[in-house]
């Protein structure tokens, strides 16, 4: 990424150069159920003043999840809320922002609307084509063919291992975008 | 019909608080009935477990003396527990620690320099560290696990001090019991009051509980741990240093279990002798849980343990209770409390099986 060979990196300082993930699994992977927003805003966020000289201020981390929560929407009690009594697609909202907030360079979110009510979802890819327009490269992971569309500059397919060369995503097939997804990558180049 | 476990949705705040007196009722009646089975008069039994012990001075300092290696070896478990790292080789890290310190004291037997005192509790902690760091790395290291590890070299490390004292630092002047010199007095901790047991060393103790409050529950390493020993899946996902959360869960124990050793041979014992510790390290792990591995329960837990240590040799004394039944009945305590802490947390509901 920008030159740097990032695949043995550790996490943190993959961070550093501007990556974020967002990752398939909410609970116990992306956030501690049992843990509030304010502190689950400490998983990925370290700076801003919520960690000064080893110690964590907890009202620096309350304030930063409030804004999470008021910037994205997110439908919760507060920053003192558990992030296992929030629904499925509010804490995806919420780690979404958590995500867009420390403005990385890349995202790669991987099904970022599983399980999430269509309003959610909007809202979710909204606040994606707005990053994409500040500047930043986002990879979406989705099975979902109309999410793809919808939202993609570009669509590339992994069938059998191989990556597929990517197309365009603006006019392109279901047809074709199957066939890729078959592995049979020269013959859908002839189907479209 | 069957029963089914299942964790309660909203936690009220006060159940966590009245779960500890339920339990302490539960006790009582419980061992009412079994005193008065056996034949003893309860309420003469109760008094002498819980009022006898500390009803004077004496019985308060002796109290605090007690409690002193519990709060110490369970504040350094709660690091490695909120974590997930189950050191139970507490008992083996404290006695190393007696062990170093107790080398340090008999190498300077006799020149007694002003400076022995706290470099023999640094050498406890540096000792205790050390055996603790042995299974740390042969979990990051070979993914072996703690539990078994950490409990096995325990016992070498008992075997350790015992070979010690019947050889090399027996002492020559001793009629051949297993001991060691009496340590001088620059080796000695001192006395908080006169005449009495207490040392400095239960100072150095209660200073200690916030400072592991700080880490605990205040400090990134904390809230680090903290979710490690929660959501691993989300400690890796957030790129938190696993090993080196595995490093300091075991360092931070075995450290505060040699300190509690040290200050155990340089304290009311004076010497190393055999057995140091009458089972501290193992009795901390209940201290830690049952102070819900909070440093200020933790404190409250390990005076409440120190009083059912005392309090049961005070009814074998006195009604010469069997130490079966003193023993029963603080296991009685220590089941109520964990169990009913557990059900704050969980409920037990009647599901109908689903017809076939």
């Amino acid at each position: 990424m920008a030159g740097v060979v990032v695949g043995r990196l550790p996490p943190a300082q993959r961070r550093k150069l501007g990556f974020a993930v967002i990752p398939e699994e909410r609970l116990g992977r992306g956030a501690v159920a049992e843990m509030s927003l304010a502190e689950n805003t400490l998983l990925t966020e370290a700076g801003h003043g919520l960690v000064v000289r080893g110690l964590v201020r907890g009202r620096a981390a309350a304030g930063y999840a409030a804004e999470i929560i008021e910037r994205f929407d997110v439908v919760a009690r507060g920053a003192d809320a558990e992030a296992d009594s929030l629904s499925g697609g509010n804490l995806q909202k919420f780690m979404l922002g958590r995500e867009i907030l420390k403005k990385p360079k890349l995202l790669v979110a991987a099904h970022p609307t599983w399980g999430v009510d269509v309003g959610a979802a909007a809202q979710i890819h909204r606040a994606l084509i707005e990053m994409r327009d500040a500047g930043a490269a986002i990879l979406l992971i989705s099975e979902d063919l109309d999410e793809l569309l919808a939202i993609s500059d570009r669509i590339a397919v992994i069938s059998r291992g191989r990556l597929s060369p990517p197309i365009a995503a603006e006019g392109a097939a279901r047809e074709r975008i199957g066939a890729l997804m078959t592995g049979s990558f020269a013959e859908g180049a002839h189907a479209a | 019909m069957r029963l089914r476990l299942e964790p309660r949705t909203e936690t009220a705040r006060w159940l966590l608080f009245a779960t500890p007196l339920l339990a302490a009722v539960l006790t009582l009646a419980c061992g009412v009935v079994m005193f008065a089975a056996l034949g003893y008069d309860p309420g003469q039994a109760l008094t002498s477990f819980f009022v006898k012990p500390i009803d004077s001075f004496y019985g308060l300092t002796e109290l605090a003396l007690k409690a002193t290696p519990l709060l110490l070896c369970a504040l350094g478990l709660a690091v490695g527990f909120r974590g997930n790292v189950w050191n139970i080789g507490a008992e083996g890290q404290l006695t190393i620690g007696a062990v170093c310190a107790g080398g340090l004291a008999l190498a300077f037997h006799g020149e007694e320099p002003f400076w022995l005192l706290p470099a023999m509790a640094v050498a406890g902690a540096l000792g205790g560290a050390a055996w603790a760091a042995i299974p740390a790395f042969l979990r990051t290291r070979f993914n072996a696990n703690e539990i078994l590890t950490s409990l096995m070299l325990t016992y070498i490390a008992l075997h350790v001090l015992g070979y010690l004292v019947h050889g090399p630092w027996q002492n020559p002047e001793g009629y051949n019991f297993p001991q060691s010199r009496d340590f001088g007095e620059a080796a000695t901790v001192p006395l908080l009051v006169e005449g009495m047991r207490l040392h400095v060393g239960s100072l150095l103790a209660l200073l200690l509980v916030p400072a592991a409050w700080l880490l605990l529950d205040k400090s990134y390493l904390g809230f680090q741990i903290r979710v490690t020993g929660l959501a691993p899946g989300a400690a890796a996902y957030a790129g938190f240093p696993g090993r080196r959360i595995v490093w300091a869960g075991f360092l931070a124990g075995g450290a505060m279990a040699g300190l509690a050793g040290m200050l155990e041979a340089a304290g009311p014992i004076g010497k190393l002798q055999p057995l140091i510790s009458p089972g501290y390290g193992f009795a901390a792990i209940i201290v830690a849980f049952l102070g819900r591995l909070n440093a200020f329960g933790i404190l409250f837990a390990s005076l409440l343990v120190a009083l059912l240590y005392l309090g049961g040799e005070t009814a074998q004394i006195d009604l010469k209770l069997p130490p079966a039944v003193t023993g029963v009945f603080q296991g009685l305590l220590l089941f109520f409390l964990l169990g009913s802490d557990f059900l704050a947390r969980y409920r037990f509901r009647l599901v109908r099986r689903a017809a076939p």
